[in-house]
């Protein structure tokens, strides 16, 4: 068992497998040897690492990622794995758009390669097939351009 | 990190290795609505390794063979180019309106040999363009001549390279003679590790006897 806590002092304890999906974790322990020395976890607050967690718990057992972003993947597998979401990651991720941001910031820091991505696709999810207007509305982007720039840039940008 | 409240978290609060990665997830399309949002998002769509995966998405549902586009050589501006083309391509079809579609660019295939080919090969001329094969991903192409009244009963095989851009030089890869008549191209590919080997099968019909 692993002992972490949260920036707001909430204590955890976690099987050491499902602690050292966090990449981080996994090398503190490596640092600091066998001991029951708690494991403070600045960044994260309890909200999120309930979240970040229930994600670790449910893919425990799954194999791990590979470090080759374009490895040797055939293109079917590449689709798939791009494409085909599980039901229940699907759920998972189905949050207000504060947590789900605040789920990458956490995964990004407890460096858990599989959460970060698969976060970075429930974003690109709800930006695919969308407007400009409609992009900015969902991620409430404020339009910086003057309205020459704004001009210009739809004029290099002609997809249609 | 970003306000709290009756405002909605904007995407530009995450840091920029972040929203990198969020668009390599997106296809050309959608990097294109992006890049029109704000000037922080513009500034990160102008990210050659965003184009280098959003190339690399069309070339997998297209099965576009790996040998076609050199992902890491090229600038942002063709992957970019690319990258939308399928797109834009419909955009054209669509808009066409049972009207004929213009040529954008027209390139013609050299016909000329040099005296050292026509040596090599034994024959005159190129001859008579009979059939062409363009390789899936438009860059390569195999053509297949013959010509009944200086070299008959034989077929010239070429492979070109038609380039990256529009008015690129097209360059010949290989020819080959083939002591044969009456083939047609049937399948042509570049291979997807081995650079300039392509497959090439034609498809012979034998009179009945």
């Amino acid at each position: 068992m692993v002992i972490l806590i949260t920036s707001d002092n909430v204590k955890y304890v976690v099987e050491k497998d499902v602690a050292e999906l966090s990449v981080l974790v996994k090398n503190m322990l490596e640092d600091i040897g066998p001991s029951d020395e708690p494991i403070p976890l600045h960044n994260v607050t309890s909200t999120v690492f309930n979240k970040v967690l229930e994600y670790c718990i449910y893919h425990r057992n799954d194999p791990p990622p590979s470090d080759d972003d374009e490895g040797c993947a055939s293109p079917l597998h590449k689709y798939l794995a791009s494409h085909i979401c599980s039901e229940w990651d699907q759920r998972f991720f189905d949050v207000d758009q504060a947590l789900l941001f605040d789920i990458i910031l956490a995964a990004n820091y407890l460096d858990i390669k599989t959460l970060l991505d698969d976060a970075c696709k429930a974003v690109a999810h709800l930006i695919q097939g969308k407007s400009t207007e409609e992009i900015r509305g969902i991620f409430n982007i404020v339009n910086d351009f003057t309205p020459e720039e704004e001009a210009r840039v739809k004029k290099e940008n002609v997809s249609s | 990190m970003y306000a709290w409240g009756t405002l909605k978290p904007i995407l530009t609060t995450l840091c920029q290795d972040i929203i990198i990665r969020i668009l390599c997830l997106l296809p050309a399309v959608d990097i294109i609505s992006i890049r029109q949002t704000c000037k922080s998002l513009h500034y990160f769509t102008t990210s050659k390794i965003v184009w280098i995966h959003a190339l690399q998405k069309v070339m997998d549902n297209h099965s576009i063979s790996d040998a076609s586009y050199p992902l890491r050589e090229m600038s942002r501006s063709l992957l970019e180019r690319i990258a939308l083309s399928p797109h834009k391509f419909m955009s054209i079809v669509k808009k066409r309106d049972g009207g004929v579609i213009e040529p954008r660019f027209s390139r013609g295939l050299p016909r000329f040999l040099s005296d050292e080919e026509k040596e090599i090969l034994g024959i005159p001329s190129v001859g008579r363009y009979d059939d062409i094969f363009l390789a899936v991903g438009g860059r390569f192409l195999a053509t297949l001549s013959r010509e009944y009244h200086s070299w008959p009963g034989s077929t010239l095989f070429q492979i070109w390279d038609l380039g990256l851009e529009p008015n690129s030089t097209i360059e010949c890869l290989a020819r080959e003679l083939e002591p044969w008549d009456d083939l047609e191209l049937r399948l042509f590919f570049p291979d997807a590790e081995v650079k300039n080997v392509f497959y090439l099968v034609s498809l012979q019909t034998l009179p009945e006897t």
